[in-house]
C-alpha cells in the first residue's frame, strides 16, 4: 500500500529488458502526491544478484521524467483532462463505434501477464489477437516458434562450453555479461558475432547469416544467444536457429522488454505484423483505431517522423500508459496507470523464470477488464493470473523456479524474409546490429574525403524505452576516422536519404565499414541502412 | 560473577558484559539481544528519533529503512551476514533530520565517520552501534553454499551464525550444520572478497563496540561483550539500563583478553590475506596492463559511485565530470579519478565490487592505490575525525606530521 509522507519500498524488478532484473525502488510520495524516485540494490536476487546495469541505474528519469518529480499521469479524453472512468467510457464507445476489422491492439511487452490477458480477453471481444510488434513469430512457421521460448537459466549458461553472442551484452543486456564472463572463467570459448570486436571474445566474426553455418562450429555444448525485438530480421534468427538444430547447441533468445517472454507465449495464436507493417496498415487506413497498453510506438518505431505522419491518420489512439511522453500526448484518449513497479502481478522473464513485479495496484487490470468486460468477456484477476500460470506452466510466482522449456522443434520450413523498400529505392532486409550485412559500397570509389557504412544501432535499453542517456555520439573504427580526416573533438557529417546530421564520434574498435550509434538518428531510422559520411 | 552496573556509573572506557531485560527480545537478537534493546530504548524514550536497521524479508534478503517504531526494531533482530549493505550510505542530509541511530560494522561506522567529514551527516546526532564483524557473505554465494556444501535448501533454514571460525546454518528441524570458513573460502566461497583483508574488526570508532568475542561460560550466546567509546556511546547504555530494556555487568579480566586475542587472530589473518591479494606489480607497464585488463569489461553503469558511501559527491563530481562515453582512452578518466579520490579514503567496504554487473574487482583496484597512500600518511579513514590527507592544502599541514608526506613524489 502506498503510504504518503513515508518512503515506500518496493521489491520490483527493472522494465528494461527480458532479463528483468531485481531491484528496489524506492518511492516518496508527498502529501500533494509528487513522486520522487530512487533505486536500490537488490543482492538477493537470484537473476542479477544486486547488480545493475545504467539504464537500471537511471530508472528514476525513467519513471519521472519528463515531467521531474512529477505529478501523477492523468487520464485525458480528446485534450482535456478526465476522471480514469470517463476515459475508460470513452474507450468503451470508441471501440463499440468503429468497425471491427479496422481496430489493432499493440502491447510490446512493457506490463504484466495480467494486463495482458485482460488486453487479449478485450481485442479477442473483437476476433482479434494482441500484437507484439514482433514480425518475427508470423515470418517464422510456427513448428519453429517453440525453439524461440528456450528459456535457460542464466547459471546454467555458466557452465556452457561455448558461447556463441550474437548480441552486444555490453550495451544490449548488461547482466548478461558476467555469466558470459564467468562462463568463460570455467573454460568455455567465447565466440562473438557482430561488427563491435568485445573485450569478453576469444573469437569476433563479423558475418551474414547465411555465412554462420559455414563458418561456425558448435557442439552440444554449446549456447547461442542471440534476441527477438521489433527489428529482428527472420534470415538470421532462422540461420540462428538451423545452427542450432544442425549442431544440437541450445538457443537462448533474449527480448528487450520486461515481460517480452509473456507477451509472446500470450500472444501465441496472433498473426503478429511487423512495426513497419503496421504503420503500414495505419496509413492505408486498414487501421482506423489502435489501442497501445504501456508502448510507446514513437520510441519503437525505426522512423519517428513518418511514425508521427501515421499516428495522425488513426480515427482513434488509446492509450493505455503511465508513461507521460510525447506518445501519451498524441492520444485520443488516454487511460493513466499506475508505473510498472507499482503494479500487481507478474512477468515472465528470458531465463523462464516467473517474477512479482512487486506493487498492489490493479488498476491498470480492472480499466482493461473493465472494458472486456463491456463487450462480454468477464476476468477478474484471480481467474486471469490462473490462466496465465497455466499457459506459463507455473504453479505461482517464484523467482528460484523456472518455467519447463518447450520442447524444440525441428526446422524444416522455408523461410519468408520480408523486405521492404526503403526511400533511396534499394531493397534491404531490415537487420539489427547482429545481423548487418557488410557494406556493399566500396568505401574507396567515392570522393577521397567520403566513405559509406552501414548503420548499426546500439539496440541498448535507453533505445527502447527512449530515456536520455549521456550518449550523443556515433562510433566508428580509427582507420575510417583517418581515412575521413576526422579529428579529435570534431563530429562527422553523416548523409542518407537527403538528410544530413552532425554527430560527436568516437574511435571504436569496431569493423570496417560500419557505424555504431547508441541513438536513432535523424537521417534515417532503419537500421542496417547505408549512410554516407565525411568530414 | 560480577555485579549488575547501575546506570549512572556506565562512563566512556568501560568494557561490560550485557543482555537485553526482555527473555523475548533475548531469544529473537544475536548474543542476548543488547543490540536490539539499546536501539529500541533509545526510540523509546526519545534519546532519538529513528532508527536505520534492516527490514527482514528472509534469512538472506533485507533492506534498510528508517523507522520511529520499536516494534519494526525489534523484528529487526539477528544476525543478517548474508545481507552486506552499508548502512551509511543511507544517512544523506534529506534523510538525516533529527537524530538517529544505527547499528554498524566496522565498514558502517567507518563510512558514517568518513560522511560526516563531507557534511552527509551530523556526528553530534547520529548515534552509531558498532558490531564486531569477521565478515558477510553476498546472498549468492550463500545459496550456493547451502546448495553445495550444505545440502542444504534455503527454506529449511532458520538462521545462522559464525562461530568460532565456522559458518553454522540452524535449520528449522533444530539442528545445526557448521563448516570451517577456511573451508568454504579454498573453494572459492565462504566471505565476501573485501572481507577477507578488511583491516578493523572490533568498530572501535563507534560509539559503543559491540560483539560476541570474549563472552564465554553461562554467557556464551547469551550476552554481548560491550565498549563504550564515547560520552554518545555511555549516553545509549545508561538509557537502556535505567529504562529497563538492558542490563549490563563489568566483563572480567578473561573476557577482556580472549576479545583482544580474537581480534588480534582475525586481524593476523586480514594481514595474510592483504599481502598475498596486494603482492607489488613492479613494472610499470604491467602494472597499467593490470589495471587496463581488469576495467575492460567495465559498462560504464556507475554503480560504483551510486553504491559507494564514502562518496558524497552526488551528481556533480569530478569522476563524472571528467570522463564521458564519447571518450575512447584505454581506461577511462572516470576510473582514474576515482582511484586517486578514493586513495586516500576508500575504506574497503566491497560494496563497489558487490554490485559491479561486470564482477570487476573494484575494491581490490582502489584498494591497490589506497593501501600505500593510507600507509604512507599513516591514515586509516574513518577511524578518526583527522582531515583525508589529500584534503590538506600542503603535505605539511598534515594534522599530526606523522606521514611526511608521500615519498613518491
Amino acid at each position: 500500500m502506498q503510504v504518503k509522507n513515508r518512503e515506500n519500498v518496493y521489491s520490483s524488478i527493472c522494465p528494461g529488458c527480458g532479463l528483468a532484473c531485481g531491484l528496489y525502488i524506492r518511492e516518496m510520495v508527498s502529501g500533494t502526491g509528487e513522486t520522487s524516485v530512487s533505486v536500490d540494490f537488490r543482492k538477493s536476487s537470484p537473476v542479477n544478484a544486486g547488480k545493475l546495469c545504467r539504464f537500471g541505474l537511471k530508472l528514476p528519469v525513467y519513471y519521472t521524467e519528463p515531467q521531474a518529480h512529477t505529478e501523477p499521469q492523468a487520464s485525458m479524453v480528446r485534450g482535456q483532462k478526465s476522471e480514469l472512468k470517463a476515459a475508460i467510457s470513452a474507450a468503451s464507445e470508441a471501440l463499440k463505434t468503429a468497425p471491427a476489422e479496422s481496430l489493432a491492439f499493440f502491447s510490446v511487452g512493457n506490463t504484466t501477464n495480467e494486463e495482458q490477458k485482460a488486453f487479449s480477453a478485450l481485442a479477442g471481444a473483437f476476433g482479434a489477437g494482441v500484437e507484439t510488434g514482433m514480425g518475427i513469430y508470423s515470418s517464422l512457421p510456427a513448428k519453429m516458434h517453440s525453439a524461440l521460448f528456450q528459456g535457460m537459466s542464466l547459471e546454467g549458461l555458466e557452465k556452457a562450453k561455448q558461447v556463441f553472442l550474437f548480441v552486444d551484452p555490453y550495451s544490449q543486456y548488461p547482466l548478461l555479461l558476467r555469466r558470459v564472463i564467468r562462463a568463460k572463467e570455467n573454460g568455455a570459448k567465447v565466440v562473438c558475432i557482430g561488427p563491435r570486436h568485445l573485450p569478453v571474445a576469444d573469437e569476433q566474426f563479423c558475418l551474414k547469416p547465411e555465412e554462420y553455418e559455414k563458418a561456425l562450429s558448435p557442439s552440444r555444448d554449446s549456447v547461442l544467444i542471440a534476441d527477438i525485438h521489433p527489428y529482428s530480421d527472420p534470415a538470421h534468427i532462422k540461420a540462428v536457429l538451423d545452427l542450432a538444430q544442425a549442431s544440437g547447441a541450445k538457443p537462448f533468445f533474449l527480448r528487450p522488454f520486461a515481460n517480452s517472454a509473456g507477451t509472446a507465449l500470450l500472444s501465441a495464436h496472433t498473426k503478429q505484423r511487423t512495426l513497419d507493417k503496421l504503420f503500414e496498415d495505419i496509413n492505408s487506413g486498414k487501421i482506423k483505431t489502435l489501442f497501445c497498453l504501456e508502448s510507446d510506438l514513437l520510441e519503437l518505431a525505426p522512423d519517428r517522423e513518418a511514425a508521427l505522419q501515421a499516428l495522425s491518420k488513426l480515427d482513434t489512439l488509446i492509450v493505455q500508459t503511465s508513461g507521460q511522453g510525447e506518445f501519451s500526448g498524441l492520444a485520443d484518449i488516454l487511460i493513466a496507470s499506475e508505473p510498472f513497479y507499482r503494479k500487481h502481478g507478474t512477468v515472465l522473464n528470458a531465463e523462464g523464470r516467473l517474477l512479482s513485479v512487486g506493487g498492489n495496484s490493479t488498476s491498470g487490470f480492472d480499466a482493461l477488464s473493465g472494458l472486456a468486460a463491456a463487450f462480454g468477456k468477464q476476468l477478474d484477476f484471480e481467474s486471469a493470473r490462473k490462466e496465465v500460470f497455466e499457459v506459463i506452466g507455473l504453479k505461482e510466482a517464484d523467482e528460484f523456479a523456472f518455467r519447463k522449456p518447450a520442447e524444440s522443434f525441428p526446422v524444416t520450413a522455408e523461410v519468408e524474409t520480408p523486405c521492404s523498400k526503403h526511400e533511396t529505392g534499394q531493397e534491404s532486409c531490415s537487420v539489427s546490429n547482429s545481423e548487418v550485412s557488410n557494406s556493399e559500397s566500396c568505401p574507396e570509389k567515392s570522393c577521397p574525403e567520403c566513405s559509406s557504412a552501414s548503420l548499426v544501432y546500439s539496440l541498448s535499453p535507453f533505445m527502447w524505452h527512449g530515456v536520455e542517456d549521456c550518449s550523443a555520439f556515433v562510433e566508428l573504427n580509427l582507420s575510417m576516422v583517418r581515412k575521413l580526416g576526422l579529428v579529435k573533438g570534431g563530429n562527422v557529417k553523416i548523409r542518407a536519404s537527403g538528410k544530413t546530421v552532425d554527430m560527436k564520434f568516437r574511435i571504436s574498435d569496431i569493423e570496417n565499414g560500419y557505424l555504431l550509434s547508441p541513438l536513432r538518428l535523424p537521417v534515417s531510422g532503419i537500421p542496417g541502412a547505408e549512410v554516407e559520411l565525411s568530414r | 560473577m560480577s555485579e549488575l552496573k547501575v546506570a549512572a556509573d556506565i562512563k566512556v572506557g568501560d568494557r561490560l558484559l550485557g543482555w537485553a531485560a526482555s527473555e523475548e527480545v533475548r531469544a529473537r537478537g544475536a548474543s542476548g539481544g543488547l543490540v536490539t534493546a539499546v536501539l529500541a530504548s533509545a526510540l523509546e524514550t526519545g534519546l532519538v528519533e529513528r532508527v536505520l536497521i534492516l527490514k527482514k524479508v528472509s534469512e538472506f534478503e533485507a533492506y534498510p529503512v528508517f523507522t520511529s517504531d520499536v516494534k519494526e526494531v525489534l523484528e529487526s533482530a539477528g544476525s543478517m551476514h548474508s545481507v552486506p549493505v552499508n548502512l551509511a550510505r543511507y544517512l544523506k542530509p534529506e534523510t538525516c533530520s533529527g537524530k538517529i541511530a544505527l547499528p554498524a560494522k566496522p565498514c558502517d561506522a567507518r563510512a558514517v565517520v568518513e560522511r560526516a567529514k563531507r557534511n552527509a551527516l551530523s556526528p553530534e546526532d547520529t548515534y552509531v552501534i558498532g558490531l564486531n564483524c569477521g565478515g558477510t557473505m553476498h546472498p549468492e554465494k550463500v545459496r550456493r553454499m547451502l546448495e553445495t556444501v550444505y545440502r542444504l535448501g534455503p527454506e529449511e533454514i532458520a538462521g545462522e551464525e559464525i562461530v568460532k571460525g565456522k559458518l553454522v546454518f540452524f535449520t528449522k528441524d533444530g539442528k545445526e550444520h557448521a563448516v570451517p570458513i577456511d573451508d568454504l573460502e579454498a573453494d572459492g566461497l565462504g566471505r565476501r572478497d573485501s572481507c577477507r583483508y578488511c583491516q578493523v574488526k572490533i568498530p572501535t570508532n563507534a560509539d559503543l563496540a559491540c560483539g560476541n568475542w570474549g563472552v564465554s561460560g553461562d554467557l556464551a550466546g547469551r550476552g554481548t561483550f560491550v565498549e563504550v567509546m564515547t560520552e554518545k556511546g555511555a549516553e545509549l547504555l545508561r538509557n537502556a539500563v535505567s529504562a529497563g530494556f538492558a542490563e549490563v555487568m563489568q566483563a572480567d579480566e578473561k573476557s577482556i583478553s580472549v576479545r583482544e586475542k580474537v581480534n588480534k587472530v582475525m586481524l593476523g589473518m586480514s594481514e595474510k590475506r592483504k599481502a598475498e591479494v596486494f603482492s607489488t606489480i613492479e613494472n610499470g607497464e604491467e602494472r597499467f596492463e593490470y589495471f587496463r585488463k581488469e576495467l575492460e569489461n567495465c559498462i560504464h553503469c556507475g554503480a560504483c559511485k551510486a553504491v559507494c558511501p564514502v562518496c558524497t559527491c552526488g551528481e556533480d563530481s569530478k569522476c563524472t565530470a571528467y570522463s564521458s562515453l564519447a571518450d575512447s582512452y584505454k581506461m577511462s578518466l572516470f576510473h582514474m579519478v576515482r582511484f586517486l579520490h578514493l586513495s586516500d579514503s576508500c575504506i574497503g567496504c566491497g560494496q563497489c565490487e558487490d554490485v559491479c554487473p561486470a564482477e570487476i574487482p573494484l575494491t581490490r583496484l582502489y584498494q591497490r592505490f589506497a593501501v600505500p597512500v593510507q600507509k604512507e600518511y599513516r591514515y586509516l579513514p574513518g577511524m578518526s575525525d583527522r582531515t583525508p590527507p589529500f584534503f590538506a592544502l600542503k603535505p605539511e599541514d598534515n594534522e599530526d606530521n606523522e606521514g611526511g608526506g608521500c615519498s613518491c613524489r
